[in-house]
């Protein structure tokens, strides 16, 4: 399972790679439950469909997802800002 | 590294993650499918009546499809509802393909559900049941960590039937029954595929060893071993099975394989003769008693269809519902004295089994829901195709012998590429086109269909078809392919291209 890291004040992490539809997104929602609002949380993946599944499901709780980044052909980061 | 936090998730997340989980959809508003793999392609007629509860609720208006590797897969399904499906299909011992098809790597590749002959254990025609062969490969990978991060993924079929329902030449591993003296074993058939990914779509090349039915597994087991450890993990598209068999060549795999078996095993040159046939209308089982096979067009059936068709298979057979390799389903264990009865009340519930040959195999893929195209889907195509068939010939079909495939993209998962008469989408977006393949079939010599016309409209499907399979029966012929190896593809796409309107290419 993946760890929720804080990384620093009011940022965390979280690395789900090797998880296919739909475990970033339950470990994304499960991860903004423990946050406070305004915290940020970044989460690095690697399966494509997440980056769009991922923001639409946070922003569909009231989120606010604050960039989806490509690093090299085969991961991304979503930035998330809990609401 | 900074402080952890506990996530709060379940202990189900855990259990599930290797067993289930969802693929992307990308067309009619659906985000997500579910593939839910069958064993053996059996269920009980229960779980068959959870599934389409399942398809009520997750779903939208209780749709469901029979794929041709024998799962069932819903669509619509929201990633906030998988869990709780999760913990159904758990309940009731199932699971899912796990869908590495996303990742851009060459990587989480599994072994997809196992093809098995939908009569197994029944037949009375079968040279070897191969159902505990089948569900005890079935168990060992399923939710096996060492196999769910392989290249890419790995497809497995294997029948004791004489008639190759399985398609064996098509599969990365396509097991077949072998008569020999001293019993029955297998031949395999080795690095076969229809998708696009190198070297393209391929005929799988025999091993050329007997196979004893005790080593079944063993072999199967080395064989996604040798994948697993030596498919490319560099291109993906160079990262199916294929691609390796190609590289290493039959006997290093052969001698891979008995290496990691600890033995030789005998030569064998013996190939399937039959193969692409489904098991149609009423077969007689070992037993004295009849299996029903119930034909459903492209795969498609509702949760009014599916319970009908459970309550059939429990008040006049076991209570057994199977899905067949040709996106049907089959009905076993029914007496001779309730054939009449469960035929009157298959026909009263929409799915009646006289049908005509090309019926019983026509398939067609759901490239609307995985976005291949919005503008018009395989599925149907495929019933446009068959109304227009029916409608121009009628009877004139009853002896005909067409294997009718529509795919809607090049990934070919309805086989367009073997067809005798095949459709395969090109291109994306809301300009669904097809190129016209003909000539293709497993029996006999296998071959590749040939393209003979390119981007169809789907409007066009009917005329073409149409013009093709009218000079095959004006012309007297029973099969399509022997109608195709006599005039040969040229003259076919002179004639496909004048059904179309267009000027002959030069």
């Amino acid at each position: 399972m993946p760890d929720l890291i804080e990384a620093g004040d009011g940022v965390y992490e979280m690395d789900v790679r090797g998880y296919s539809c739909p475990y970033p997104e339950v470990f994304t929602r499960n991860a903004i439950d423990s946050l406070e609002p305004g915290d940020v949380l970044k989460i690095t993946l690697d399966n494509r469909p997440s980056t769009e599944t991922v923001p639409a499901a946070v922003e569909e709780v009231g989120n606010r997802v604050l960039g989806v980044e490509s690093r090299g052909s085969r991961e991304w980061v979503i930035e998330v800002e809990s609401r | 590294m900074g402080k952890r936090v506990e996530l709060t998730l379940s202990e189900d997340v855990e259990r599930f993650a290797d067993r289930f989980s969802l693929g992307r959809d990308n067309g009619r508003g659906s985000q997500h499918f579910l593939r839910v793999k069958v064993p053996r392609g059996s269920l009980s007629s229960d779980k068959f009546r959870d599934i389409a509860r399942m398809a009520e609720e997750y779903g939208r208006n209780g749709y469901a499809e029979v794929t041709n590797r024998q799962s069932i897969q819903l669509h619509w399904i929201e990633g906030g509802d998988a869990m709780d499906i999760f913990r159904r299909l758990d309940e009731m011992g199932l699971s899912t393909d796990k869908c590495g098809q996303s990742y851009p790597g060459t990587r989480y590749g599994d072994v997809r559900n196992v093809v098995v002959c939908p009569a197994a254990g029944l037949d009375a025609e079968e040279k070897v049941d191969v159902e505990g062969i089948a569900g005890e490969i079935n168990d060992f990978f399923i939710g096996n960590r060492d196999f769910l991060d392989m290249p890419r993924k790995f497809k497995i079929s294997i029948t004791g039937c004489g008639i190759g329902c399985t398609k064996p030449h098509i599969q990365d591993l396509g097991l077949y029954p072998v008569e020999r003296e001293g019993g029955v074993g297998f031949g395999a058939l080795i690095g076969g595929s229809t998708g696009q990914s190198l070297p393209g779509p391929a005929i799988a090349k025999p091993l050329g060893a007997f196979i004893p039915k005790d080593r079944v597994f063993d072999v199967t087991r080395a064989a996604v071993e040798i994948h697993r450890d030596n498919s490319n993990r560099e291109s993906k598209a160079r990262s199916r099975f294929k691609w390796l068999v190609r590289e290493w060549g039959v006997q290093r795999v052969r001698e891979t394989i008995e290496a990691k078996i600890g033995g030789t095993l005998p030569d064998l040159d013996v190939v399937p003769e039959v193969a692409d046939e489904e098991h149609p209308g009423i077969g007689e089982q070992k037993d004295g008693r009849n299996y029903l096979t119930v034909p459903l067009i492209g795969g498609v059936m509702y949760s009014d269809l599916m319970r009908g068709i459970a309550s059939v298979a429990e008040r006049y057979g076991g209570g057994e519902v199977r899905t067949t390799t040709h996106q049907n389903l089959l009905i076993p264990n029914v007496p001779t004295s309730e054939v009449g009865g469960a035929k009157e009340e298959l026909s009263r519930i929409g799915v009646p089994l006289d049908r005509r040959p090309y019926q019983w195999t026509a398939m067609g893929c759901p490239s609307d829901f995985c976005g291949k195209t919005v503008a018009s889907s395989s599925k149907k195509d495929l019933v446009r195709a068959t109304h227009a068939l029916e409608s121009r010939f009628g009877d004139r079909l009853d002896d005909l012998d067409l294997k009718l495939y529509i795919s809607g993209c090049v990934n070919d998962c309805c086989l367009a590429s073997i067809a005798h008469l095949g459709l395969k989408g090109r291109g994306s977006g809301d300009s669904q086109r097809y190129d016209l393949l003909l000539g293709g079939g497993l029996t006999g010599e296998p071959e590749l269909s040939e393209r003979v016309a390119e981007a169809i409209a789907p409007s066009e499907i009917e005329d073409v078809i149409g013009a093709l399979v009218q000079e095959c029966v004006d012309s007297g012929y029973d099969d399509f392919g022997i109608f195709f190896e006599d005039r040969g593809p040229r003259e076919l796409e002179a004639a496909a291209s004048s059904a179309l309107g267009r000027e002959e290419s030069s």
